[in-house]
């Protein structure tokens, strides 16, 4: 399979059999690892996973509180990591009420805040949770955070709503009030930023010395042109030198440490599979890897967009899925629902068994890590957000109990769970959004 | 579009809703003012009549107290329009699309409606000429499709963008609006990554690493027919258009399609797969018959491993742009058992008969490379040859200085040209000449100077003030438009000599620059976008539903409307034709899509439409399709689609909470879609919006949901009867199409509006509105021509002009 026994430094970049392998590429990957010592670890890693349209709440949500809860439809494929799931329920995002829940949903999920109305034009919006997480626990790492989804939206014309526009369609996570973050679905691109296109440690390191001094040139450039602009296009300006300085620093940090590590890196994937499965667990294998290789502490993952109407055959739903998430409240559309949403645990359970599979420090990577899993819609029949479907799963080194169903007082701030998580990865904040306090129980 | 901004400027058919909500729970009554309104006064003072008008049939919703839409009519001031622009642009929109007052509400006699809006758009429109307003032009990043195609343009080189850079986000139905064109670390990362990558291809960098890439024949794609560019006498199979970097071999492997359960597919007859490049043969390799069909039978995992170790090649290919071509040879009836249905593809895999097809094709190299070769791009790149290392620095300079010119669309500051030569340098102090030019060129491709389109101004120009554009500007401005690229060197020339400005050369570049075939790019990029056609690629019918959908299909379908509005322009047609010609363009599969007979062959060809229906866009299989949902259609979707493309009045956001929309119960008899639709629309906060768009979208309802045509589906024979929002019954496409060309020039500013924002890179405003109408009255002097809509918006205020910052 794609183990590649050798070092990362001395890694050939893309073996021409490497990338004719079927995909997933890690499958044969966590056996042949070999436990980590030292450095990694330190802080726990967070994850934040997102899937659109909600769930059908009453086959999501256990009927009992506490430990020994009964697992439900769409929750039983994670009944094996019950000791580090917990299952919050009683959550409210109201940054998200709104008629424009589709566009709302993902830009307000990481942040409650309610964004500014706009097409785009102006768009301001609140900075992410996980970007937070980025500024306080990413910046020892190459990459502050990594942006994941699976959906080409350039051939998504004219779903989004006008009054919030695509910008807030089209990504979980805002690095500034003004910057976005593009959900990356290409796992080629995705390796490639994580470990480079190959070439010698010495090589690497040269390449990126030649970085610097094109940042620098570029520092100089951009520093002249702002000068002749007006004030609005010096914004637009100031986001490329904040851009420009961040990758300089990543570009220390490779220059420093060259960047090594002890992980076996298989070799890169070969570009978007067809098949969307293969597409999903391909991204969640390079999450794991970045996690495991410390290249980033912070991952978001968006499985599909919102108002996605992929079908899903392979269980047996040929609707689309914002089509069929008006179920009406029909019998019949609310399996298809529970079909989909089943799935997606599947899946999520499956990078969770590598995740708990990976040795990390004096643990497993999952020891060690803080995962939230769900949507920021309730009912996608009613487009509401009360009660949201959200999971928190790992063991967060030391800071996070499982095998609880949590349920909070009705309408608690999804923001406080938010604030919990940050600070349970060591982020120091007082208050995330519309958050009015921590989570006790959690 | 300035109409679907959130800002307080949004009428939509919900202020219809909200108002049939006010009528329905409070009596309103009605200002008596309308009623004094005599005869007599209106001839005297025509405000007053108009001010009679609205009282009577307006400010019944449109007041300060109930504020339907945040429009408040009451307090307007007819005597100040201009003042109150934002709110008449209003009005005319609402007014001239026939929308109000509503159905089942009093209306005034068209003449009065007709009197109303002239009055409005002479006094706002002269106010635009007397102050025109060309509005804000930001710093404009060059998106994805425009960085690819100014590579093309500058080095003579394709690269696929889209494996370099992410897609970008869409605001007001279009990639390129400045103002979400933002930039992040990762987005910038990925632009110096790109230009690395592209430097060494361009280049020819003899270090270059081997790669291998990896290139899918679309899973839904039939291979039992011939498939255009490849051989004839070929069928199904894989064309790769690819650049080479260098000269030498490259490994070639082909992978065959398994089914689900790992048997590669047709093994029963002998077959025959070919690997040509640049049409010529290079590799014949036998598959299937008796032999491998046994061992298949034997064991069908190693077997398949074995033929895909047959189908390996090692093929020496020299540097530049070449075509690969992987397909089977095809063979005669007698021979085989090939399937007699022309279009069957097996979508689940289930079946281990049929063809062998192609999975996958990888191409890995270079292996054994021995020089950089003779490419386009090299010879376009390495305009003088050093023989002495005294001329080294001096060449370098003539070429990075014409580049940079190019690149950064101007004359070449000495600061920036020797920057890119320290880059030089330094390059060529480590790998000789040429990784010193490869080396400045890598950093010319991430630049700020080459990715920001930025327009300063003037430093004699005071803050505020209105001033025309440079000849510069106006360059990049056209060629952005028309192109989607970089000016090419004779506009260049022409700005730099501040010739560019003259009416009369200025008419010739819009002239030469539409028919040049670059002009390709409003097809794909305008048209691509305003007709929806690039969601081809995601839409993906049920094949349960619509078993013959495939890739083929989908390709034809865009292939058709690409065509088609390509010929428009190339023939510079009355734009109106895009709803009426009599003619398209169709190849052998999607005339059978259409029932055309006598079609034969892969290759598009111009056909006479006989059948009235087909006619125009809204008989094509690319808008029916897109317009569709992946099991059925849906005539919600398709009229959304016909009033914000065709008619420009979007209809508004569904409300909050909407009531859950009612469908067929799966196993019950199925409902018509217009009861369901019907049952919707009897919430009154449904039916405003509903009543607009649902008729639309009815009146197309024979165009199955991949555009087929159809008398009944499940639930009976279809109805594609209903009533449009301005009272015109219509009962089928023919009757639609009536009823939208009863007001040609609806259209024609829709469209018009849709290309003026495409061409500013920004939403329209209200004050963009007299020049949008200005536009459509020239050009319905000039027969509504294409290029007449091109030329006018070129020579608009917002286009020529700026403001100050």
């Amino acid at each position: 399979m794609f183990v590649t026994k050798k070092h990362l430094s001395r890694r050939t970049f893309l073996r021409a059999a490497g990338a004719t392998m079927a995909l997933p590429f890690l499958d044969s990957m966590v056996p042949a690892l070999t436990a980590q010592t030292g450095t990694a670890a330190a802080k726990s890693r967070l994850g934040f996973v997102y899937l659109p349209h909600g769930a059908i709440m009453d086959r999501w949500t256990p009927k009992t509180e506490g430990a020994g809860f009964e697992f439900t439809p769409i929750l039983q494929p994670l009944e094996k990591h019950r000791d580090r799931l917990n299952v919050i329920s009683g959550l409210h995002h109201q940054a998200a009420d709104s008629s424009a829940v589709h566009s709302l949903s993902p830009t307000t999920w990481l942040s409650g805040v309610r964004p500014k109305a706009t097409n785009g034009t102006d768009a301001y919006a609140g900075v992410t949770a996980d970007q937070f997480a980025a500024q306080q626990i990413g910046q020892d790492t190459l990459l502050p955070s990594l942006e994941l989804g699976t959906e080409d939206h350039s051939g998504l014309i004219g779903s989004c709503d006008r009054d919030y526009g695509c910008i807030y369609m089209n990504t979980l996570s805002w690095r500034t009030p003004t910057t976005p973050l593009p959900m990356e679905i290409n796992p080629r691109k995705v390796f490639e930023r994580l470990f480079g296109r190959g070439g010698s440690t010495e090589e690497r390191i040269a390449q990126s010395k030649e970085d610097r001094s094109i940042l620098d040139l570029f520092m100089k450039q951009a520093a002249d042109l702002e000068k002749k602009l007006g004030p609005q296009d010096r914004n637009a300006m100031n986001d490329y030198l904040e851009s420009v300085r961040e990758i300089e620093r990543r570009v220390q940090r490779m220059s420093v440490e060259g960047a090594t590590t002890d992980v076996q890196i298989p070799s890169a994937p070969a570009g978007i599979p067809y098949s969307y499965e293969d597409h999903v667990k391909l991204m969640y294998d390079l999450m794991l890897l970045s996690y495991q290789a410390n290249v980033t502490k912070v991952v978001t993952y968006m499985l599909a967009r919102e108002i996605s109407n992929r079908t899903y055959p392979q269980v047996g739903v040929s609707d689309g899925h914002h089509a069929i998430s008006h179920h009406a409240n029909q019998a019949a559309k609310m399996d298809k629902n529970v079909k989909i949403q089943t799935y997606h645990t599947t899946l999520f359970s499956g990078f969770l068994d590598k995740m708990a599979a990976t040795p990390d420090g004096d643990g497993s990577l999952l020891d060690h890590t803080i995962l939230l899993f769900g949507s920021n819609m309730s009912n996608s029949n009613a487009h509401n957000h009360f009660p949201l479907p959200n999971l928190v799963i790992g063991g967060g080194s030391g800071t996070l109990k499982g095998g609880r169903h949590i349920k909070y007082v009705d309408h608690t701030p999804m923001s406080n769970l938010l604030l919990t998580v940050l600070t349970k990865a060591g982020v120091k904040m007082d208050k995330l959004g519309d958050s009015t306090g921590l989570m006790g129980d959690l | 579009m300035f109409r679907k901004r959130a800002t307080g400027y949004n009428v939509g058919a919900l202020s219809m809703s909200l108002c049939f909500l006010v009528l329905a729970t409070a009596t309103v009554a009605v200002p008596r003012a309308a009623k004094q309104a005599s005869q007599t006064q209106q001839a005297a003072n025509p405000t007053a009549a108009q001010r009679a008008l609205l009282d009577q049939y307006c400010v019944t919703c449109h007041n300060q107290q109930v504020r339907t839409a945040g429009l408040m009519l009451d307090k307007a001031d007819l005597n100040d329009i201009p003042g109150g622009a934002a709110t008449w642009e209003k009005v005319v929109m609402k007014l001239r699309a026939g929308m109000m007052p509503p159905i089942n509400r009093p209306k005034p006699d068209q003449a009065a409606i007709n009197s109303m809006v002239s009055m409005l758009e002479h006094a706002l429109d002269k106010a635009s000429t007397a102050n025109p307003e060309p509005g804000r032009a930001s710093l404009h990043r060059l998106n994805r499709t425009e960085y690819g195609n100014a590579i093309r343009d500058l080095l003579n080189l394709e690269v696929d963008v889209k494996e370099l850079l992410p897609p970008d986000d869409e605001s007001y139905g279009f990639d390129n609006i400045a103002d979400v064109l933002r930039v992040s670390p990762s987005l910038l990362e990925q632009y110096l990554v790109a230009a690395r990558k592209i430097s060494a291809i361009a280049v020819g960098d003899p270090a270059y690493t081997p790669v291998t890439t990896v290139y899918r024949a679309p899973p839904d794609r039939a291979q039992d027919r011939h498939i255009e560019g490849l051989p004839l006498g070929t069928r199904g199979g894989i064309l790769i258009k690819e650049n080479f970097p260098l000269d030498g071999e490259y490994q070639i492997n082909i992978v065959l399609l398994r089914n689900v359960l790992g048997y590669m597919k047709g093994l029963e007859w002998p077959h025959q797969i070919e690997i040509t490049v640049d049409g010529e043969r290079v590799f014949l390799r036998p598959v299937g018959g008796d032999e491998d069909n046994r061992d298949s039978d034997a064991n069908f995992a190693t077997a398949a491993d074995m033929i895909d170790g047959r189908l390996r090649a090692r093929i020496p290919i020299k540097a530049g742009p070449h075509e690969i071509g992987v397909a089977f040879l095809r063979k005669n009836s007698s021979e085989t058992a090939e399937p007699l249905e022309l279009h069957s593809y097996d979508h689940d895999l289930q079946n281990m008969n049929g063809n062998p097809q192609v999975d996958h094709v990888d191409i890995t190299g270079p292996v054994r490379p021995t020089s950089s070769g003779d490419t386009p791009s090299r010879r376009r790149i390495f305009t003088c040859r050093p023989s002495t290392a005294a001329e080294q620095a001096p060449c370098a300079r003539k070429i990075l200085s014409t580049l940079a010119r190019r690149a950064y669309r101007g004359p070449v500051a000495d600061t920036d040209l020797n920057a890119l030569m320290g880059f030089y340098e330094a390059g060529a102090k480590k790998g000789g000449f040429e990784a010193g030019v490869q080396n400045a060129l890598h950093v010319m491709l991430a630049t700020p100077k080459f990715l920001f389109r930025s327009e300063p101004d003037p430093t004699n120009v005071p803050k505020g003030q209105i001033y025309r554009l440079g000849d510069l500007e106006l360059a990049s401005r056209l060629s952005f438009f028309l192109w989607s690229t970089i000016p090419d060197d004779e506009l260049l020339t022409l700005a730099e000599q501040k010739k560019l400005r003259d009416p009369a050369v200025l008419d010739a570049q819009i002239k030469r620059m539409l028919a040049d075939q670059k002009s390709q790019a409003l097809v794909q990029n305008f048209a691509g976008q305003w007709l929806f056609l690039r969601n081809l690629q995601s839409a993906r019918p049920d094949n349960k539903a619509f078993p013959d959908f495939d890739d083929n299909l989908r390709q034809a379908f865009r292939k058709e409307t690409e065509m088609f509005f390509e010929s428009i322009i190339r023939e510079d047609h009355n734009v109106i034709d895009l709803l009426t010609a009599d003619y398209t363009f169709v190849n052998d599969r999607l005339a059978l899509h259409y029932g055309f007979p006598n079609i034969y062959g892969t290759h598009f060809r111009r056909v006479p439409v006989k059948d009235p229906v087909r006619r125009g866009l809204l008989g094509q299989g690319s808008i029916l399709t897109v317009t569709s949902y992946p099991n059925r259609t849906s005539p919600v979707l398709r009229g959304k689609w016909i009033l914000e493309n065709i008619m420009g009045t979007p209809p508004p956001p569904a409300p909050a909470n909407v009531p859950p929309f009612p469908e067929n119960e799966e196993g019950a008899k199925p409902k018509p879609i217009r009861e369901i639709l019907e049952e919707h629309r009897r919430n009154p906060a449904c039916a405003g919006c509903h009543a607009i768009m649902d008729p639309l979208g009815f009146s197309l309802e024979n165009f199955d949901a991949t555009g087929e045509w159809r008398t009944k589906d499940k639930s009976g024979p279809i109805d594609p009867s209903g009533v449009l929002a301005d009272g015109t019954n219509v009962d089928g496409p023919l009757a639609l199409r009536r009823a939208l060309l009863k007001n040609p020039e609806r259209f024609v500013d829709t469209m018009t509006e849709k290309l003026l924002t495409y061409a500013l890179g920004r939403g329209l405003e209200h004050y963009d509105m007299p020049v949008v109408r200005g536009i459509v009255r020239d050009a319905a002097k000039q027969d509504y021509k294409f290029s007449a809509l091109i030329f006018n918006i070129v020579k608009s205020t917002p286009f020529q002009m700026k403001r100050a910052q």
